[in-house]
C-alpha cells in the first residue's frame, strides 16, 4: 500500500474506531479516591527548592576550580634566582668553560634581587607605593625651582 | 459519569487529520477556569482540587489505558498522576495548560510502568492476556456482517498489538497525535521534545505500521 493511501486509511480507519470507553462501573469514586490520597498529610503541596539542573551545578563548580586554580598559576611567586645557581654552574662545566665563581657575592647579588622580584610578587601594593615614592622623587629633583 | 459526555470525550482528529473543537480544554495556555482553582488550591481550599480532576479523568486515564492497555491499570496510573500533580502544583508555572503538565505526567507514570514490568513480569501475569489479546480500539459500528465483525476485530487486536511494539518514543507520539488527535505541537509539549522530532517519530511508526499490516489489507481486500 502507498504511503499516501495507508495514510488516508489509517486517519478514516481511526476515526471509526474509538479508544474503548472506561467503564461507568470503574468510573465510580475516582474522584473521591484522589482526594481522599490528597487530603491525607503525606501527600501536602511539596515547598518549591531551587535547585541547578545536575549539568549546571557540574559546569559551576567545575568553572570555579578552574578560576582557582588559573588565580594560584598566575600569582605564584617564582623560584628564588639563588636555586638557578648550580644550574649555571653545571651548564657552564657541561660547555668546558672554567668554573671560577665567586658564588658567595652572586648568592648574595640575587638574594637581593629575589627580595625584591619576591617582594614585588607578594606586595604588589607595596611595591607600588615604593615606585611611586622613586617617581615623586625624581619630579622633585627635575622640578625647576 | 455518562460514557460519552462531551465536557470529557477526548477530541480525535477527523478525516482531514483536523482536530475538533469540542472536549476539554487542551491548548497552550492555561484556561482561567484552571487558573481559578489552581490558585484556589494552592491557598489552601483543596476541595477546589476535584474540579481539575472531574475535567482530565477520562482523557489521562484513556490516555493511559491507550499506552497501557490495561483500565485497572490505567485507573491507578492516572489516579497517581493526579496526586503528584497536586503535590507538585506550586511547581507549575502556569505558562503552558494544566492538561500539558499532566499528561506529561501520566506518560511518566506509563514509562515507570513500563520500567517495574520489565524487572517483574511475574507480578503482572494476570493483566498478561488482557494485555496481549485484546485491543484497546472499539468500532464505531462493529460491522454489517458477523464476518466483517470479526475482520474488524482481529485488525483492531493487530493495530494494538503493533502499536504496543513500536518504540517508546514513536508510540507515544502516535498514540497521541493518532489515536487521541493532540496537535503536533502539542504532542511535543506533553512529549518535551521540538514538533520536528515529534514528526519524525510519526513517520517511523506510520511506516513501520504501514508495512506490517499492508499484506494483511491486501489480502483482505483479495477475499471481498
Amino acid at each position: 500500500m502507498r504511503a499516501e493511501l495507508w495514510d488516508s486509511w489509517l486517519r478514516s480507519w481511526l476515526t471509526q474506531h474509538r479508544v474503548r470507553e472506561i467503564p461507568a462501573s470503574s468510573c465510580s469514586g475516582y474522584t473521591q479516591e484522589v482526594m481522599a490520597r490528597i487530603r491525607h498529610p503525606a501527600h501536602a503541596p511539596a515547598l518549591v527548592r531551587f535547585r541547578l539542573p545536575e549539568w549546571q551545578a557540574a559546569f559551576t563548580v567545575g568553572a570555579a576550580l578552574a578560576c582557582a586554580l588559573l588565580v594560584l598559576l598566575v600569582n605564584r611567586p617564582p623560584a628564588p634566582l639563588t636555586t638557578h645557581i648550580e644550574q649555571e654552574r653545571l651548564i657552564l662545566a657541561d660547555a668546558g668553560k672554567p668554573q671560577k665563581l665567586n658564588t658567595s657575592e652572586l648568592v648574595e647579588q640575587l638574594r637581593e634581587t629575589d627580595q625584591f622580584i619576591l617582594a614585588k610578587t607578594i606586595e604588589d601594593v607595596a611595591a607600588e607605593d615604593l615606585l611611586n615614592e622613586l617617581k615623586q622623587l625624581d619630579e622633585e629633583r627635575f622640578t625647576p625651582s | 459519569m455518562s460514557r460519552n459526555d462531551p465536557a470529557t470525550t477526548p477530541k480525535r482528529p477527523g478525516p482531514s487529520g483536523k482536530v475538533p473543537a469540542a472536549g476539554p480544554p487542551r491548548g497552550g495556555t492555561l484556561s482561567a477556569a484552571d487558573r481559578e482553582a489552581i490558585e484556589a488550591v494552592l491557598r489552601g481550599d483543596i476541595e477546589r482540587y476535584a474540579e481539575l480532576v472531574n475535567r482530565y479523568r477520562q482523557t489521562a486515564w484513556k490516555l493511559a489505558y491507550s499506552l497501557i492497555g490495561n483500565f485497572e491499570d490505567a485507573r491507578e496510573l492516572s489516579q497517581n498522576s493526579f496526586v503528584k500533580a497536586y503535590r507538585h502544583l506550586r511547581r507549575f508555572r502556569k505558562q503552558a495548560a494544566f492538561s500539558t503538565w499532566l499528561y506529561r505526567i501520566v506518560l511518566n507514570e506509563c514509562r515507570d510502568f513500563f520500567r517495574r514490568k520489565a524487572r517483574q513480569p511475574e507480578m503482572f501475569s494476570l493483566s498478561k492476556l488482557d494485555d496481549e489479546e485484546t485491543s484497546v480500539f472499539e468500532p464505531a459500528d462493529p460491522g454489517s456482517t458477523p464476518r466483517d465483525a470479526a475482520e474488524n476485530r482481529a485488525l483492531a487486536a493487530m493495530l494494538t498489538k503493533l502499536i504496543r511494539q513500536l518504540p517508546k518514543q514513536q508510540q507515544t507520539a502516535f498514540v497521541l497525535h493518532q489515536v487521541h488527535g493532540f496537535s503536533l505541537e502539542e504532542t511535543a509539549r506533553v512529549m518535551g521534545c521540538r514538533a520536528g522530532t515529534v514528526k519524525a517519530h510519526l513517520f517511523r511508526a506510520m511506516e513501520k505500521l504501514r508495512l506490517a499490516l499492508t499484506p494483511v489489507l491486501e489480502k483482505t481486500r483479495e477475499e471481498h
